[in-house]
C-alpha cells in the first residue's frame, strides 16, 4: 500500500474518527509503512473506544517494538502471552528482547516460540545460536566459521540519521565536519592527499547517546553497521586472535561503505600493562595495525568507538590515522532534555500535558537514560492502575513530582572522575573541550 | 601439620582491644596529653578517664587516681616547703621621713624613724606640701612567695605532660585504630574548658586544705 | 604470587577465571562481575572463580556481598590455595574486625610459609593496630620472600613514617623511611603509589618542594581526589607563608622526644630566665623568637589558605 492510500485513510479517519475497524486498518498500514508512532495512536484511540483489548494489543506489540517503547512492549506482551501463548507472540517477546539487549532470554524465547511453531524464520534471531566454545578453542576453525561470526554484528534495520538525535546539536555539527564530511567530499580530500576512512572516539557519561549517534552517523552515511562488544570477543577466548579481528575488518570492508563500531572500548583497547594475559597484547596489536590499514585500504570503513573512561584506553589509539577525532557527548542541555522529554512523555497517555520544559529546568545533568528511566517510572502508577482495571489511567505531573525528589543524575560520579583527569592529566590537551564543558556547568 | 605452624611469627597476639569497634567519638590522646599542660594533672587525669569508654577500653579510674596523686604531691611540696612570711607592720602615714628612710634587707623589719635619723623637716606629711605618696612598695618575700608558689604550679602542669603521654600509651594505640577505621573522633574544647575550671576547683580546695594542716 | 591454580587446557572453568581476572585488572568490574556469575553458574564450587569474584563485588564497593562470596570460596578450599582466604583477611581488616582478619592471614601463612602477599598484608594489619615492631618483621619476611615487590618497600617506609619513636627522634625514622620509598620508586617508576609514598618521605625529611612535584607527576597519572588532596596539601607547605610552621615541625622531629622537648626546653628556658633574673636582652631573644613563632602557628594554616586562593598552586 502506498502512501495515498495512508493519506487516504487518514483522510477517511478525520472525517469518521471513532470508526474502530478504520483505526485498526490504519495501524496495520502504518506498521508496514514503517510509520510505528501513528499506528500506536491509532490503535491507543481503538483501545478507548473500547475495542477487544487483546486484539488491539496483538497489533500494538509489535509497533510500540518498532517506536522504541520497549518497557510498554514487554508489559504488554507478557501479559497476553500469560493468557493466550503461541508461538507467535512467543517470536514477539524475543524480538522485544533483542532490542532491549537482552540475548539470553531472546534466545530463550525464539527457542521456546521455534518449539511450538518450528517453521518460524527470523535472521536476527536465528543468530542468536550461541557457537559452540570448546575448552582450548577452535584452533584451526576454517575461515568460514569467523567470516559467519563476523557477519552476526551486521545490523541492517537501521534507520537512523542524525536528526533522530535530540540535542547535542555542537556534537552533531562536530560530526557532520569532521566525519561526513570527508566522506561526502572524497575527492575535495584528496585532492589534499588525505584518505577515508579513521576513526571517531565517543566518550561520555553513560546513557548519553554514544551509540545511538554511532548508528545515527552510519544511517547519514548510508554505511552498514557493524556493532561488536568485549562479549562478543570474550566469547572467543582461545581463538585465534589475530584472525578474529582480521575478519571483522575484512566483513566491514566487503560491505563497505560500513561502520565499525566498538562498544566499551576501554575494556577492548585499554592500556597495555605489564603481566597482562596475551590474549589482550594480541587483540589491541592487531586493532592498531588493522586501524592503520597497512596491508589493506581501510577507505569506506569508520572505526566509531564508544567509552565511558577514555583516559583508559591505550594512548596509541589516539595517534593520527586512528582515534583522531575524539568527541564528548555530554548529558543533554535544556533544550535536548526539553525536547527528548516531551517525545517520552508524547507516548504516554496524559503525557501531552505534562510541562516537559518546566520538569526539564529540574533535570540538570540528567542522562538521555535518566530521563528516559524518569519517565518510565513516572508511568508506573498509571501503568499498574490501567493493567488493574483495563482503563488507560493519564500519567500527571504529581506522578512525575514524586519521581523527581527520588532521582539524581548518574552522571555525577563520572563527572568528578572526569574533573580529575581533565585538570591534570591533560598535558597534550586530549580533554581541552571536557575541560570547557566542565567549566560551562560549573564544575570545574 | 602444616608448614608453618612452628613458626613463632605465626602466633594470634591480637585481642579484642584491637578490633574497630565500641568508638564513641574518642578524643585524640596525642592532644590530651598538651592539654594536661594547660588545664593541670587534676583536670587531665578526668580527661583521660572520660576518654577510656569513648575508647572502648574499660576502667581508667587508675589514670585519674595516678594524675591526682601527684599532682597533690607537687602542691603538698610547694606549701610545705615553701616558708612562711611574717605580717606586715600597719601602714603608717606617707611621710618624708619615711620615704627617705633606708630599705631594710629583705626579710628583716624596716628601719623605724628615730631622732637620730630623721631631721624635724622628714614629720611633715607629704600631702600638706601638695606632694602625693608613691605606691607603697610590695614586700619582696611575699612576692617572692607567689613567684614560688606560680612556678610550683607551672612545674605541677608541666610535670602532668609527660606523665600523661606515659599513662596514654594504650589509649593512642587504641585511637589509632579509630583513625584508620575512620570513625568520627571528638572535639575537646568544652571539655578543656570543664577540665579548666575541675583543676582550678580541685587546687584551691587542696591547697587551702594543705595551707591549714601546715599551721595545724 | 603463590597460591593460584595452573591453567590445565581442558579445564572450561579456567577460561571464566581468566577473563574474570583480566577484566578485574582493567578496572572493569562490572563486566568481571557477569563473567564470574556466567562461570559460577557452571562451577559453583570452584573457590578461585569465587575469589574473582569476590575482588569484582569489592570493587564495585559492594563490600557486603564480597565477603560472603569470599567465605564461600574460603569454605570451598580446604587446602587454602586459592587466594580467597588472604582476601577475606584484608576485607576483615578493612572492616574493622582485625582478630578474625589476623587468623585469617595466620592460616594462610601456615598453609604456605612462601606467600609474600600474605606476610605483607599481616605486616598492615599489626601496623593498623600499632604494634610497629611486629610489623617491620612481618615486612621484612615479605621482603626476604619478594624483594622486587614495590609495595613491600612501600608498606616499609609506610611503618617507619607512622612508628612513634618514643624518646628516639622522629627522623631516624623517616630516614629509614626515605631510603625504603626510595628503593619502591626505582623498583616501579611509573607506579603512582610509589610516587606518593616517596613524596610523602620527602615531605618528612624537609624536601616540600621534590614532594609537591612527586604528587603532581602521580595526580597526572592516576588522577583521583585524595591524590589531589594530597598535591594540595603539599603545595600549601611550599607557600611561604606556610615555611616557618613547616620548618618547626621539621626541627622537632630532629629532638628526641619531638614537640614536646622543644615546649619543655621553651618553658624551662623561661623559668630559668626568671630565677637567675637574667635581665640582657640577648637573653630574651630565643623567647622572642619563639613565641611568636609558636602562636603564628595557630594562624599559618588560613593565611596559607587564603594566599592560595590568590596564588594559585602550579
Amino acid at each position: 500500500m502506498n502512501d495515498d492510500t495512508l493519506r487516504a485513510l487518514a483522510q477517511a479517519l478525520l472525517a469518521s474518527p471513532d470508526n474502530v475497524p478504520l483505526l485498526l486498518l490504519h495501524a496495520e498500514q502504518c506498521g508496514k509503512a514503517g510509520r510505528a508512532a501513528d499506528g500506536v495512536k491509532s490503535l491507543r484511540r481503538a483501545r478507548d473506544l473500547g475495542a477487544d483489548r487483546r486484539v488491539v494489543d496483538r497489533q500494538l506489540v509489535p509497533l510500540l517494538r518498532a517506536s522504541g517503547d520497549l518497557a510498554e512492549a514487554l508489559i504488554r506482551c507478557e501479559t497476553l502471552l500469560a493468557e493466550q501463548p503461541d508461538a507467535a507472540l512467543r517470536a514477539e517477546l524475543a524480538r522485544i528482547q533483542l532490542a532491549r539487549g537482552a540475548r539470553e532470554e531472546a534466545h530463550t524465547a525464539w527457542t521456546q516460540a521455534k518449539a511450538l511453531d518450528p517453521t518460524l524464520r527470523d535472521d536476527a534471531l536465528d543468530q542468536l545460536a550461541p557457537q559452540p566454545v570448546a575448552a582450548g578453542g577452535p584452533r584451526g576453525a576454517g575461515a568460514g566459521d569467523d567470516v559467519d561470526w563476523a557477519d552476526q554484528f551486521v545490523w541492517d534495520d537501521l534507520a537512523v540519521r542524525l536528526d533522530d538525535v535530540v540535542g547535542l546539536d555542537d556534537v552533531k555539527r562536530q560530526v557532520r565536519l569532521r566525519v561526513l564530511a570527508p566522506m561526502h567530499n572524497k575527492q575535495v580530500y584528496e585532492a589534499f592527499a588525505r584518505k577515508g576512512g579513521g576513526g571517531l572516539l565517543l566518550y561520555g557519561p553513560p546513557g548519553c547517546g554514544k551509540t545511538f549517534l554511532a548508528r545515527a552517523v552510519a544511517g547519514e552515511v548510508g554505511a552498514r553497521f557493524h556493532a561488536v562488544s568485549i562479549h562478543d570477543l570474550l566469547e572467543k577466548w582461545f581463538g585465534d586472535t589475530e584472525k578474529l579481528v582480521h575478519e571483522l575488518f575484512a566483513a566491514a570492508r566487503r560491505k563497505k561503505p560500513a561502520i565499525l563500531f566498538f562498544d566499551e572500548f576501554d575494556a577492548i583497547g585499554s592500556k597495555r600493562q605489564r603481566g597482562e594475559q596475551q590474549f589482550w597484547k594480541t587483540l589491541v596489536n592487531q586493532l592498531l595495525v588493522e586501524m592503520d590499514g597497512a596491508t589493506t585500504s581501510n577507505e569506506g570503513v569508520l572505526v566509531v568507538a564508544a567509552t565511558n573512561t577514555p583516559w583508559a584506553v591505550d594512548p596509541a589509539f589516539r595517534r593520527p590515522g586512528r582515534f583522531d577525532r575524539v568527541l564528548l557527548v555530554p548529558p543533554p542541555d535544556e533544550a535536548g532534555r526539553t525536547a527528548l522529554l516531551a517525545r517520552h512523555f508524547a507516548k504516554l497517555p496524559g503525557g501531552d500535558r505534562i510541562d516537559a520544559k518546566a520538569v526539564a529546568r529540574r533535570c540538570e545533568l540528567f542522562t538521555g537514560a535518566d530521563l528516559k528511566a524518569l519517565v518510565e517510572r513516572s508511568a508506573e502508577r498509571a501503568l499498574e492502575a490501567s493493567l488493574d482495571d483495563g482503563k488507560v489511567h493519564p500519567v500527571t505531573m504529581a506522578d512525575v513530582d514524586a519521581q523527581l525528589g527520588r532521582m539524581q543524575s548518574s552522571a555525577l560520579e563520572w563527572i568528578a572522575q572526569a574533573r580529575q583527569h581533565a585538570k591534570y592529566a591533560n598535558e597534550a590537551g586530549a580533554y581541552d573541550d571536557l575541560a570547557n564543558w566542565l567549566r560551562a556547568i560549573k564544575k570545574w | 601439620m602444616r608448614p608453618g605452624d612452628h613458626d613463632p611469627l605465626l602466633q594470634a597476639s591480637l585481642t579484642e582491644h584491637d578490633d574497630a569497634v565500641g568508638f564513641r567519638s574518642p578524643w585524640d590522646p596525642s592532644t590530651l596529653g598538651w592539654l594536661a599542660l594547660l588545664v593541670g594533672p587534676f583536670g587531665a587525669g578526668l580527661l583521660m578517664w572520660r576518654n577510656q569508654p569513648r575508647l572502648g577500653l574499660r576502667g581508667g579510674a587508675h589514670l585519674a587516681l595516678v594524675m591526682t596523686v601527684v599532682g597533690a604531691a607537687v602542691l603538698a611540696a610547694g606549701i610545705f616547703f615553701v616558708p612562711d612570711v611574717p605580717k606586715a607592720s600597719a601602714a603608717k602615714p606617707a611621710t618624708a621621713a619615711a620615704m627617705t628612710a633606708p630599705q631594710a634587707p629583705a626579710g628583716e623589719p624596716a628601719t623605724a624613724p628615730t631622732a637620730t635619723n630623721t631631721t624635724p623637716t622628714d614629720e611633715i606629711p607629704l600631702d600638706a606640701i601638695g606632694l602625693s605618696a608613691p605606691a607603697a612598695k610590695p614586700k619582696n618575700a611575699a612576692e617572692e612567695r607567689r613567684d614560688t608558689r606560680r612556678v610550683i604550679r607551672f612545674v605541677g602542669n608541666a610535670v602532668a605532660l609527660p606523665l600523661a603521654w606515659w599513662l596514654l600509651a594504650a589509649q593512642r594505640r587504641r585511637f589509632r585504630i579509630a583513625e584508620q577505621s575512620k570513625a568520627p573522633t571528638g572535639k575537646l574544647l568544652l571539655p578543656g574548658l570543664q577540665a579548666f575550671g575541675v583543676n582550678f576547683a580541685i587546687s584551691f580546695v587542696l591547697a587551702a586544705a594543705f595551707t591549714a594542716l601546715k599551721h595545724a | 604470587m603463590t597460591g593460584e591454580r595452573e591453567p590445565d587446557a581442558d579445564d572450561g572453568v579456567w577460561t571464566h577465571i581468566a577473563r574474570v581476572q583480566e577484566l578485574n585488572g582493567k578496572g572493569r568490574h562490572d563486566l568481571a562481575l557477569q563473567y564470574a556469575q556466567k562461570g559460577r553458574a557452571r562451577f559453583p564450587d570452584d573457590p578461585d572463580l569465587g575469589f574473582h569474584m569476590a575482588i569484582a563485588l569489592y570493587g564495585l564497593k559492594r563490600r557486603d556481598e564480597a565477603e560472603a562470596i569470599a567465605r564461600e570460596a574460603v569454605g570451598n578450599d580446604p587446602d587454602g590455595t586459592s587466594g580467597a582466604l588472604v582476601f577475606l583477611g584484608v576485607l576483615l581488616m578493612e572492616k574493622g574486625s582485625h582478630r578474625e582478619a589476623e587468623q585469617c592471614f595466620l592460616d594462610a601463612l601456615r598453609n604456605d610459609p612462601e606467600h609474600a602477599f600474605a606476610w605483607q598484608q599481616y605486616g598492615r594489619l599489626m601496623a593498623r593496630v600499632g604494634r610497629f615492631d611486629k610489623a617491620r618483621e612481618l615486612v621484612e619476611r615479605a621482603r626476604a620472600i619478594d624483594p622486587e615487590d614495590a609495595d613491600t618497600l612501600s608498606l616499609l617506609a609506610e611503618i617507619e613514617r607512622d612508628d612513634e619513636a618514643g624518646l628516639r627522634p622522629q627522623a631516624r625514622g623517616d630516614r629509614r623511611a626515605e631510603s625504603a620509598s626510595r628503593a619502591a620508586l626505582q623498583k616501579a617508576p611509573d607506579d603512582p603509589t610509589q610516587l606518593v609514598e616517596h613524596a610523602l618521605s620527602c615531605l618528612a625529611r624537609g624536601r616540600p618542594f621534590t614532594a609537591r612535584r612527586l604528587l603532581r607527576e602521580a595526580l597526572a597519572a592516576a588522577p583521583s581526589e585524595p591524590l589531589e588532596e594530597a598535591w594540595l596539601e603539599a603545595d600549601k607547605v611550599c607557600r611561604w607563608t606556610f615555611q616557618p610552621v613547616y620548618w618547626l615541625n621539621i626541627v622537632s622531629r630532629l629532638l628526641p622526644g619531638g614537640a614536646t622537648t622543644l615546649w619543655m626546653a621553651f618553658a624551662g628556658y623561661g623559668v630559668l630566665i626568671r630565677s637567675l633574673k637574667l635581665t640582657s636582652p640577648w637573653a630574651f631573644v630565643p623567647v622572642l623568637v619563639f613565641v611568636p613563632l609558636a602562636l603564628y602557628s595557630w594562624i599559618a594554616e588560613p593565611v596559607t589558605k587564603l594566599w592560595t586562593r590568590l596564588v594559585p598552586p602550579r
